[in-house]
């Protein structure tokens, strides 16, 4: 036969067949938003539906919490590990024997409104501490004074309700969704007529080309009569006839009349 | 699509003709301008602020021989200076 694992060990109660599981998600506590879980809160009871008793929660309690009181425990146990976690190694807190009933007595003076709480936070206490559930029940109640303040059998407390339904709950709802969803199908879009487009320019006829043409400013005309034809003159010298000179006749005599009259007529 | 004629614009013509009366001048001057749009051999386009022609011719001759020479010799100086 295969030899018991270590965690067969130290937690024989913990059967592979399902029996009893040791760790299981716990509901969490109210949170309004989605927080990450940093707790894990366990809410064990017995095979016969029936809550673990107190006196258990009591003695497993670790020595410091049992010293600071019901609030320290609680803190303690807020503390635990998150959600889906398996329990902490019994090397933490090896098993042990009931302690004695004295401190117990000593320290348990439970409000009316931690009754209901006590359960929860034992049996998380027990895991903790890596005792079998199992070792509970048969263990003969020993005479305190917590015990006759508790129920029997107190009722599953609110933190029992399956983690997934508080993680719903606790998730904030869209309240707006479904009233803008009806108010988006009640209001008619306003009827928007296309945008008319502009006009578009009509492109112009294709202009005739212009005629060419030639554009004269001023046109200015001058008539002149022609020179009128030059004056007569006097006839120009027939050419053929040289004109007479008289260099050929000899001079005039001067003394013409001196030498035959002269002297010696006397 | 005919190609439409060349046409011809003036906007001021000027004749100087000695020896002869206002009526000859008009007279003149509207065979001048017809002669000018009858003419078929004007530049495709032009202007010209001013063309200034000048012939000589005997007063007294006829106006519209006048008139044919003023037209010739505007085609001439036209085509010179387009």
């Amino acid at each position: 036969m295969k030899a018991p694992s270590y965690f067969q060990q130290i937690a024989p109660g913990a059967a592979p067949n399902g029996a009893l599981p040791l760790v299981r998600p716990a509901p969490l506590l109210f949170r309004p938003s989605p927080v990450p879980v940093a707790f894990v809160e366990l809410d064990e009871q017995t095979p016969a539906g029936r809550a673990i008793p107190s006196r258990v929660a009591a003695s497993a309690r670790p020595p410091a919490a049992a010293e600071a009181g019901p609030a320290a425990s609680l803190r303690a146990t807020l503390a635990a590990p998150g959600l889906g976690e398996p329990a902490p190694s019994p090397r933490l807190a090896p098993p042990r024997a009931a302690p004695p009933a004295a401190p117990v007595r000593s320290e348990a003076t439970p409000a009316p409104v931690r009754a209901a709480d006590r359960p929860v936070l034992a049996t998380r206490a027990a895991e903790i501490a890596g005792e079998p559930p199992r070792a509970e029940t048969p263990r003969p109640a020993p005479p305190t004074a917590v015990a006759p303040l508790l129920p029997a059998a107190p009722e599953a407390p609110a933190t029992a309700r399956p983690a997934a339904a508080i993680i719903e709950a606790a998730k904030p709802a869209p309240p707006q969704a479904v009233a803008l969803g009806a108010l988006a199908a009640q209001a008619a879009p306003p009827q928007l007529t296309p945008a008319v487009p502009p006009p578009r320019p009509t492109p112009a006829p294709a202009r005739a080309k212009p005629a060419p043409s030639v554009h004269i400013g001023t046109l200015e005309v001058r008539v002149v009569a022609p020179a009128p034809a030059p004056a007569a003159s006097r006839p120009a010298p027939r050419p053929g006839v040289a004109p007479a000179h008289r260099q050929g006749r000899p001079a005039a005599r001067l003394s013409h009349g001196f030498g035959v009259y002269g002297l010696g007529q006397s | 699509m005919p190609q439409p004629a060349p046409g011809l614009t003036i906007d001021r013509f000027v004749l100087d003709m000695p020896g002869g009366s206002a009526a000859d001048g008009r007279q003149v001057a509207q065979l001048v301008a017809a002669g000018l749009a009858a003419a078929g051999a004007l530049p495709e386009a032009g202007d010209l602020p001013a063309l200034r022609v000048t012939l000589t011719e005997p007063a007294g001759k006829d106006p519209a021989r006048l008139a044919e020479r003023i037209v010739a010799e505007t085609l001439r100086a036209l085509a010179r200076s387009v």
